[in-house]
């Protein structure tokens, strides 16, 4: 599988030049000046349609433009980020590929000046343009791929992929930007590389929640999870941003403090804005080891682990069975999500009683005894909790 | 089989009739108009003065007369205790003097049900959103169930006590919906969520320490993205609790388009279906009340006198659902 990308927009902005040089054209040939918006709005249709649109003049111009195109100064106008995406796909060895809508030449001439290396560029020239599927077509038999993702910014690149039958990867800072209809809309050069490795299968998903989605990836050669809070596009850009933003943090602050206080979690690689990258913990789930037989043991283990939790204040916020690992005969606890820092005797009641529900709705209610047993003898102020986990279950919201 | 539903928890008295096939023959409604929001006992003088002719325009549009009608069917609550009263009474009354049988309908599940027969949702998670009640409800183990709710306020009193204050009048939720088109900047609210439910009371209260200091396009739009996102988001986690793959939005909040773009968008993302009533069925109307009633009486179900109490705080989860 290849990797095509669109260059306007997507991975360059060139559009202040883009504008300035049309508007000079437009005056060179007599015609009335657009404003930037008007202007804006062509950008990524062949420049000789437009020109021919407006003027009978249009060969005449399109060359006038690409003249006082190439005599403009270049400054910084790949889009930031953009070359971690490409040494990332390189690292992985995966092929890329361009497809614009500029000419040819003028593509080419313009990567050359950015110091860019892509395998093919497939122009606007000799081709039926986008949103037609044939320049991503012939991008692909240039490279003699049979598949690939399009990564554009526009409707008419996503368009022109669904023509070409191959996978889209929209991108929200170009120009049409988060109103880009499509399934896959990537909202940072990070999220771009994220959905570069779903659409290339270069990690697998573990779970998909309501909040995030876990993944099995490397980092730096080991094997990890990563957990990534997910872009919500229901919510404000803002919002939605920081709210993830800080579950991120909270969350790996949580798994941190737990460390801390002796009890196992996975151990933190990375944090970024929205992805908690932690170690990948081999082993059985606490609910898989119960379902074979009644370990009480292995019980007043995950007591002990929760009265360290609560020492501290930690409140997990999901102690359920599917959420500890036993790993080298070790409990250790995952998925802090629903997790927070309290005093609160309510609180460390309810954290226990979601556990006794658990262990109930599989038979095994037995066990929790166990579990208290060893809760009792690493926390000092577990005869309060206890009685509150009597008190919450009483007042149950979901009769039965 | 024709059913008479009398629906009367709040402000709006609603007569409405259905068919076993759920065709709504007549659903009238009348709003008591107040500037300032409910008053309970105004509101229940208001039900009892036009019941009796709603309930003639009522039969007139569907062509009936009462020896048609083979069920009464009332909301017994959640709701205004005289206004419930009101409507409760209605029922009684026309049950004994015309023997016809009677059923008392939770309020929150007939917003459910007829969201259920009319959209063609089959098993949906629903928001309900009205003035007094905020909650995530769905169908697990015999009961409806509530996975999430509001901890103080609903959030059509939140937007309307926020109207009130800054001189719109009631109710305020249309209007603030209109500002909020005009908002540019999203102002810092407090965004309450705690487990599966969420709390409007802090958002409101910093909304209103803001009148004067922001522009009033602003705090609107910001109190509609905050405290939508939040109930969006426990309906989301109520989805993939119960993984489910239909979402109802219902309540008289639901005919905010904003709060409707938001829930179909997270409806879309999840590859889930979004489903809301038309307007007249998705705010409190009799109409929903008769086609529940119905349900449960083509099912077994009978109200008798002396068990039709109104009750207050008529909890969605209180009954075994033996309808479905």
């Amino acid at each position: 599988m290849i990797v095509l990308f669109d260059l306007d927009g997507t991975t360059i902005d060139d559009s202040r030049n883009i504008v300035e040089c049309f508007r000079e054209t437009q005056r060179a040939f007599g015609l009335g000046e657009w404003n930037d918006t008007e202007i804006r709005a062509l950008i990524g249709l062949p420049l000789e349609r437009v020109f021919f649109r407006i003027s009978p003049f249009g060969a005449d111009m399109k060359r006038f433009y690409e003249e006082r195109y190439s005599s403009r100064e270049k400054k910084n106008i790949i889009i930031p980020g953009m070359e971690d995406v490409f040494s990332f796909l390189r690292s992985a060895g995966i092929r890329v590929g361009v497809v614009t809508s500029r000419s040819q030449r003028m593509a080419e001439a313009m990567l050359a000046e950015l110091g860019l290396e892509f395998e093919c560029v497939v122009g606007s020239d000799g081709v039926k343009p986008k949103p037609s599927g044939e320049p991503i077509k012939k991008a692909m038999a240039i490279m003699g791929a049979d598949s690939a993702v399009y990564v554009g910014d526009t409707q008419i690149d996503a368009k022109s992929a669904e023509n070409a039958g191959v996978e889209f990867i929209g991108v929200s800072w170009g120009i049409d930007g988060s109103a880009l209809i499509c399934d896959r809309l990537a909202g940072s050069t990070e999220d771009l590389i994220s959905q570069l490795k779903d659409c290339m299968g270069l990690r697998r998903m573990i779970k998909q929640g309501a909040e995030a989605k876990l993944y099995e990836d490397t980092f730096l050669g080991r094997r990890c999870v990563v957990k990534e809070r997910v872009t919500k596009g229901y919510r404000e850009k803002g919002l939605d941003g920081e709210l993830r933003a800080h579950r991120t943090r909270e969350e790996a602050r949580l798994m941190h403090e737990a460390r801390i206080s002796g009890v196992p979690v996975p151990r933190i690689y990375d944090i970024t804005g929205d992805s908690v990258v932690m170690e990948f913990l081999d082993g059985e789930r606490v609910k898989e080891i119960l379902e074979e037989k009644d370990d009480e043991g292995l019980c007043v283990e995950i007591g002990r682990a929760v009265g360290k939790l609560h020492s501290v204040d930690i409140i997990h916020g999901d102690i359920t069975t599917s959420n500890m690992i036993v790993n080298d005969g070790v409990v250790h606890f995952i998925d802090f999500g629903l997790g927070e820092k309290s005093a609160e005797v309510e609180k460390k009641g309810v954290d226990l009683h979601v556990l006794a529900e658990a262990l109930k709705a599989v038979g095994k209610e037995a066990l929790f005894d166990r579990v208290i047993d060893g809760y009792r003898s690493t926390y000092d102020r577990a005869d309060e909790v206890v009685r509150k986990i009597e008190e919450v279950s009483r007042r149950g919201r979901y009769v039965s | 089989m024709i059913a008479l539903g009398i629906e009367s928890t709040a402000h709006t008295l609603g007569i409405g009739i259905v068919d076993e096939d759920c065709r709504v023959l007549a659903n009238e409604m009348d709003m008591i108009s107040n500037s300032k929001g409910i008053h309970p006992r105004e509101a229940a003088n208001h039900h009892a003065q036009v019941f009796p002719d709603m309930l003639r325009t009522a039969l007139d549009k569907a062509g009936l007369s009462m020896k048609d009608v083979s069920l009464i069917a009332f909301s017994q609550g959640p709701g205004l205790g005289p206004c419930l009263k009101a409507g409760a009474t209605g029922a009684r009354a026309l049950a004994l003097y015309h023997s016809i049988p009677l059923i008392g309908v939770n309020h929150c599940i007939a917003h459910l049900e007829i969201g259920r027969k009319t959209q063609g949702c089959d098993d949906p998670v629903m928001l309900y959103v009205s003035g007094g009640n905020t909650q995530v409800i769905t169908y697990f183990e015999g009961r409806y169930r509530v996975f999430g709710e509001t901890l103080d306020i609903g959030i059509g009193n939140c937007l309307d006590k926020f109207a009130r204050e800054i001189g719109l009048e009631f109710p305020g939720g249309p209007k603030i919906e209109r500002y909020a088109l005009g908002g540019r900047k999203l102002l810092p609210l407090p965004y309450t969520i705690k487990g599966m439910d969420v709390a409007f009371s802090g958002a409101l209260t910093a909304a209103l320490n803001l009148r004067g200091r922001e522009r009033l396009e602003d705090i609107c739009y910001s109190m509609q993205e905050v405290c939508f996102a939040a109930l969006v988001e426990t309906t989301e986690r109520a989805m993939a609790h119960v993984d489910k793959d239909e979402v109802l939005l219902a309540g008289g909040v639901a005919r905010n388009s904003r709060i409707r773009e938001m829930t179909s968008a997270m409806a879309r993302e999840r590859g889930a279906k979004f489903f809301v009533p038309e307007p007249r069925l998705c705010v409190d109307n009799g109409a929903m009340i008769a086609w529940t009633g119905l349900l449960m009486h083509m099912h077994g179900g009978r109200t008798e006198v002396e068990d039709s109490a109104t009750r207050q705080n008529f909890r969605t989860d209180d009954m075994e659902v033996y309808w479905r």
